[in-house]
């Protein structure tokens, strides 16, 4: 009697046992990794959002240009661990004070790049009102500068011609 | 040479012995096996239905969230996060206030996730963050918890508009609509006060009035214009310290009018 074949049998059998066991087990792997990526990606964007606000923050208190309605957007790219944020702002107005402006109005345009080629960018623009202000310390008198975002919304960048391609 | 025979081979009887043993062998692996990948099965099965829905609970949060990073002002009760959005009106200086709402629980069920409780609070360390807290247990007592984030990122500040659209050669009296609502001017709490204006090399004073009054909600009363009223002629103004609706404060500054 040959119970090598016996045995190949019952082995390919019970691996055939296994193998239907284990397909439910990745279709729900699947599913949770699927899940886990759509949330992932909506967090990525979220952060990207906060990280585009205070990106476009920054390049508006550290300006120096002259406030003239023309799109700065040669703003060095900034990487984050999902993506990359790709920066442009624009002064539409201001309110001049005796020396200088009080008020600057400013447009920005940060569009964000994930580092999944299957995500479309999104371009996070809004406003923002750059404001100059001189309180006194004691009887000296300092500048601050402040910068309040007024507006902001997602748009796809082919929406919006100023946002950085 | 004499050979034992019973040596030389299994007897038949040895064969179905050997056999018999092999197979209960093969049977309590194949049973313990599967008794093992169906424990692990069913936990996999238990835990991804859970963590589906958690996962689809925390997707969705985010998704309702990204309008209230838009906000202007917000406040949370009963777990619903009621806030306001002011946009602007084209063509003018003036805003419409939008009022809208989350409630993360009807959401949830509108999209049959019934099972996950939903806790809406602030942050104690920053007014402009809600934390909401999403947890479920399954039939095991096993607890699956995730926490999201909202962050407002508009400050609602009592601002000037880009254009003054006001005229200071004569004594005037001159409304302002402001970029924000604003609650009151600051420190103080009233809506009137007195502050300066600059011409040639004088200075004399101003009155600064809240107007345009609105409800926002049964105890606080918002301002949509700030009224300058001078005695003379100006090329400065100054524009004193007013609170807005997220408690943002802007600060006191001059602006050339001439």
């Amino acid at each position: 009697m040959n119970t090598k074949g016996l045995a190949l049998v019952t082995v390919m059998g019970f691996i055939l046992v296994l193998s239907l066991l284990m397909v439910p087990l990745a279709l729900g792997i699947t599913q949770l990794t699927s899940s886990t990526n759509v949330v992932s990606s909506k967090i990525g964007i979220g952060e990207a959002r906060n990280g585009a606000v205070e990106l476009a923050r920054y390049h508006i208190a550290t300006s120096s240009a002259a406030c003239q309605g023309e799109p700065i957007s040669n703003l060095p790219e900034e990487q984050l661990a999902q993506g990359s944020l790709t920066p442009a702002i624009s002064c539409t107005s201001s309110i001049p004070a005796f020396n200088g402006d009080a008020y600057r109005y400013w447009d920005f345009y940060v569009t964000y790049k994930s580092k999944n080629a299957a995500e479309n960018s999104v371009c996070f623009t809004g406003s923002a009102v750059e404001y100059f202000s001189q309180p006194k310390v004691g009887d000296i008198p300092t500048s601050t500068v402040a910068v309040y975002i007024t507006h902001l919304e997602d748009k796809h960048v082919e929406d919006e011609p100023n946002c950085p391609r | 040479m004499k050979v034992h025979k019973r040596i030389q081979g299994m007897t038949l009887l040895e064969v179905v012995i050997a056999m018999l043993l092999l197979s209960i062998l093969m049977m309590s692996v194949a049973f313990s096996g599967t008794s093992v990948l169906l424990a692990v099965k069913n936990r996999v099965d238990a835990s991804s239905t859970y963590v589906l829905a958690m996962n689809k609970a925390q997707a969705l949060v985010i998704s309702k969230g990204e309008s209230f990073a838009n906000s202007a002002t917000f406040n949370v009760t009963n777990n619903v996060i009621s806030y306001h959005n002011f946009e602007a009106v084209t063509g003018t200086n003036g805003f419409t206030l939008k009022t809208a709402s989350i409630d993360f629980k009807k959401e949830l069920n509108d999209a049959g996730v019934s099972n996950v409780a939903v806790a809406v609070t602030t942050s104690t360390t920053d007014p402009n963050i809600v934390v909401v807290n999403l947890s479920t247990v399954d039939k095991t007592g096993r607890r699956y918890e995730n926490t999201v984030i909202l962050r407002k990122l508009i400050n609602a500040a009592p601002l000037l508009p880009k254009k003054l659209r006001c005229s200071f050669e004569t004594p005037t009296t001159c409304s302002v609509p402001l970029l924000f609502p604003a609650v009151s001017f600051f420190p103080t709490t009233a809506t009137t006060t007195t502050g300066s204006v600059f011409s040639g090399s004088t200075f004399s004073t101003a009155t600064y009035s809240l107007k345009g009054a609105s409800d926002y909600d049964e105890s606080l009363t918002i301002y949509k214009y700030l009224e300058i009223e001078t005695s003379t002629s100006a090329t400065l103004v100054q524009i004193p310290k007013m609170k807005g609706l997220d408690s943002t404060v802007s600060n006191e500054l001059w602006v050339k009018v001439e």
